[in-house]
């Protein structure tokens, strides 16, 4: 395959009427990437991946998969991409395994060991009838016949709707194999922990708009954390209030209590300044950050400042 | 009474009660159109004619043309139509909702189920008054638009028996929907009901010793007493609504005294095979194992359960045809003497009282394209908009494969289908043939069942444009439907009227059947026009597929 980027979008627009479902998207995911994609229900991000995939059309703006045009290249596209759809249905009718069949046959180089390991590991019963799974057995099957291909470029919306916590952490395992093979995952979910745990990079979607791409740990760094020091005796708010990036002080009595972004080192000068007794750290909280974007499209630090 | 129920209820349907209303109306206004010049001499000989006879091909006595064929449309196809809309209020009101695990939902708020019931029975009685009433009105309407003439037909009446058969039709349904909660069975049952009832009250009366027989079919109550003629009849009108109130009665005991099911779910084959094993059994087995080598052995797989069930019953109608003949060909020729030209065109159009005659009445006229028609549809619809309607086809289209190729592959299984049905005809009528003894020749018998197939493949293509185009596999299958009725009538009523007979080329049945392969062998210009134009629909159906966005 190309040296290109797994997936470029350039000006992606989708109207429906009045109803602007994805407004100018330019996003760039390289090769050998996990990149998270989240945003609230019904912001854009099912039509931006029909829309990758040349299940719908695009109002303007064009996708390319390496290199190749979504509407022209399609078929070519599709030989090198593996699909998870948000809304999953199967063929009620067949059996696990008929229903990989099904589509081995359609889509060809499918290694058939290969199958069976992937069932092996998510605990995927390929016998029975699609229509006796439960949800969740059946988003294996969904998960088995888009990773069964080996595919280039893995296109998953919501993969891990209704997994059980020890299935969630195999597939995870999976997408981080399938990124060290110099393959690459396009990721929607709703499970932001799974996101921060897998992703490299993030974009946020909101109202069709993208509000923001980043690296995870730039993401992290911009989180707001708290410290708070204790000190043998009271010290003034001034002391950090001046400090860039600090956002709220609090004292009481000999401790302070201070909210910041950024990095640390201003604050830590700051502070050795007086007599610190001990200190406490709490972590980013990642999930703040994502809510704020996806209320106000800002990030949390912008929020009532 | 819930005033949010019966409004939901209303609004479900409304759309579909005025459209039937108008269809059924404009095909009134229609006919009268195409018989105001020969409606007149019909209606002078059906008077004629014995009593017996006129009953047996169902046509009402009496009156000018234009009552006459008004007298068709209300006696028979409204009371269907209407009908078969109530059976499907009624069926939805309970039984339907626990099938799609609604009920459950509804019955969390703080309403009695006897409140619920009672809801969507004054919106079964809405409807029922409504549609009838708007089918009262628009026949009016329609008809003096065409200049035709109402003369001294008691419209009003056959309104309100109208009113009161659909609404023992739509109570039938939701009784037993209310004691079983299975929307399978109770719409089943009920059309069952709906059609053999009025086979049995057209035709037991006939029968020496039967003929109080028939007073056990609602049907019975609807029309014996003639109200397009005749005016209300008190008497069968309140047997039809002390049945509607016992039925209701009854729904309201079944409804409060049972466990509600949490949504089934799933197909009907689905939840057959989960309570009754052993009918699944034999389901499964006539249903075959699933196969996926490629797009059209699956499509043709997923449709063998319909597929052997049809082609059983074309089979069997085929074979039991040919030596039926043999009893009735002497009463045939003397009925088909006696009937002019235009009415022959109405019953079945040949003279029966020969064996090419007697088979393309029997089986070849109406039974053969309803029959493999009703599965290339059902093919056609499920092809492109069943899929995306079961958003399955988001899935199939990750393949590489072109859009194109799934229209292509999936009209091929729907050739295949056909093929095979044809098939079925040509070796049950062969069999038929054979065991009657009957002169018919087995080339001809394979011509008529390949121009079969070829009208049948028009239809499902027909169908699958629609879903091409819409994406919805209701419109995909009102297509194919429409294509077939409005084909059918063209072709059975338009030559009736020399000025207009040209216009029935423009129906598929008449490359079907106008050439008369039975007597004359296979026309190969009306199989090229019946396959071309097939291939022309499935062009037209990619090039629509291919440009637009796939459902969601």
């Amino acid at each position: 395959m190309s040296d290109a980027p797994a997936i470029v979008t350039e000006g992606l627009t989708k109207h429906y009427g009045d109803v602007r479902a994805l407004e100018n998207l330019d996003l760039t995911i390289g090769q050998g990437e996990i990149f998270g994609f989240l945003g609230p229900n019904g912001s854009g991000k099912t039509t931006t991946m029909r829309t990758i995939l040349d299940l719908i059309r695009p109002t303007a703006g064009t996708a390319k998969i390496m290199g190749l045009d979504s509407h022209e290249d399609s078929v070519e596209i599709r030989k090198h991409i593996g699909y998870v759809p948000g809304d999953l249905a199967l063929y009620r009718r067949l059996t696990g395994r008929e229903l990989l069949q099904y589509f081995a046959n359609l889509r060809g180089g499918v290694n058939w060991s290969y199958v069976d390991e992937l069932a092996d590991r998510l605990t995927s019963d390929l016998s029975r009838r699609i229509g006796e799974y439960s949800s969740g057995n059946r988003q294996k099957i969904g998960l088995i016949q888009a990773f069964m291909n080996k595919p280039s470029v893995l296109i998953l919306d919501e993969p891990s709707t209704g997994l059980d916590p020890l299935v969630q952490q195999e597939f995870q395992a999976m997408l981080r194999e399938v990124t060290a093979e110099g393959r690459t995952v396009f990721l929607s979910s709703h499970t932001l922990s799974e996101v921060e745990r897998v992703a490299d990079r993030v974009a946020i979607i909101r109202e069709g708009r993208l509000v923001v791409v980043d690296t995870m740990d730039a993401l992290k760094a911009k989180a707001i954390r708290t410290v708070t020091f204790h000190f043998g005796s009271p010290v003034a708010e001034s002391v950090f209030s001046t400090v860039p990036g600090v956002r709220e002080v609090d004292i009481v009595g000999s401790a302070a209590t201070v909210s910041f972004e950024g990095p640390m080192s201003g604050l830590l000068r700051a502070a050795t300044d007086h007599d610190v007794v001990n200190l406490t750290h709490s972590e980013a909280d990642l999930e703040e950050i994502f809510l704020a974007y996806y209320r106000n499209g800002q990030p949390a630090e912008q929020v009532g400042a | 009474m819930l005033a949010t129920i019966f409004t939901k209820a209303i609004r479900d349907r409304s759309v579909g009660v005025v459209m039937s209303a108008l269809a059924v109306a404009l095909l009134g206004a229609g006919a009268v159109w195409i018989y105001r010049d020969v409606g007149d001499l019909i209606a002078e000989l059906v008077a004629g004619m014995p009593e017996t006879i006129v009953s047996a091909v169902g046509l009402s006595g009496a009156g000018t043309g234009t009552t006459f064929v008004l007298g068709e449309m209300l006696n028979l196809i409204a009371p269907m139509v209407l009908g078969g809309i109530a059976i499907s209020i009624g069926t939805s009101a309970i039984a339907g909702e626990e099938r799609d695990g609604t009920l459950g939902l509804l019955l969390a708020n703080p309403r009695s189920r006897t409140s619920v019931l009672l809801s969507k029975t004054g919106a079964l009685l809405a409807m029922s008054v409504v549609g009838s009433l708007f089918l009262w009105g628009a026949v009016v309407v329609a008809v003096g638009l065409v200049g035709g003439e109402i003369g001294n037909l008691t419209l009003g009446a056959m309104a309100v028996h109208l009113m009161a058969f659909t609404m023992f039709m739509g109570g039938l349904a939701l009784f037993i929907g209310s004691w079983t909660g299975n929307a399978a069975v109770a719409s089943g049952v009920s059309v069952g009901v709906l059609i053999f009832s009025f086979l049995a009250a057209g035709l037991l009366p006939l029968v020496n010793g039967l003929e109080n027989l028939a007073k056990i079919f609602p049907w019975y109550y609807f029309n014996s007493s003639k109200p397009i003629e005749s005016g209300i009849d008190g008497l069968d009108l309140s047997v039809l609504v002390g049945a509607t109130a016992i039925l209701i009665g009854g729904a309201l005991i079944g409804v409060n005294r049972r466990d509600l099911r949490a949504g089934a779910g799933g197909t009907l084959v689905e939840r057959l095979f989960k309570n009754h094993p052993r009918v699944a059994g034999y389901v499964e087995r006539m249903a075959g194992k699933p196969m996926v080598a490629n797009i059209p052995i699956k499509t043709v797989t997923d449709h063998q359960f319909a597929a052997t069930i049809s082609a059983a019953a074309i089979f069997y109608t085929a074979v039991l045809v040919g030596p039926m003949f043999n009893g009735l060909s002497s009463t045939l020729g003397e009925l088909t003497s006696a009937l002019p030209e235009a009415l022959l065109r109405i019953v079945g159009g040949v003279d029966m009282s020969t064996p090419a005659g007697w088979y393309h009445a029997e089986v070849f006229s109406l039974v053969i394209p309803a029959a493999i028609g009703a599965l290339t549809i059902m093919m056609g619809s499920r092809a492109l908009a069943g899929e995306e309607d079961a958003t399955t086809m988001d899935l199939l289209l990750a393949n590489p494969i072109t859009r194109s190729k799934v229209v292509v592959s999936k009209f091929v299984a729907l050739v295949a289908m056909a093929a095979l049905l044809g098939f079925a005809t040509f070796v049950g009528s062969v069999g038929g043939v054979l065991l009657g003894g009957l002169d018919l020749s087995i080339a001809n018998i394979a011509a008529a069942s390949f121009q079969g197939v070829g009208l049948a493949v028009l239809l499902g293509a027909s169908a699958l444009l629609g879903g091409a185009v819409t994406g919805r596999p209701k419109a995909a299958a009102y297509s194919g439907i429409a294509v077939g009725l409005v084909g059918f009538v063209m072709y059975s009523f338009l030559p009736v009227n020399e000025n207009l007979a040209g216009w029935a080329k423009l129906s598929p049945f008449y490359y079907y059947a106008d050439n008369s392969p039975l007597e004359n062998g296979i026309s190969w210009g009306y199989m090229g026009i019946l396959f071309g134009v097939s291939l022309l629909l499935v062009l037209l159906a990619s090039v629509a597929f291919e440009r637009r966005d796939i459902r969601n």
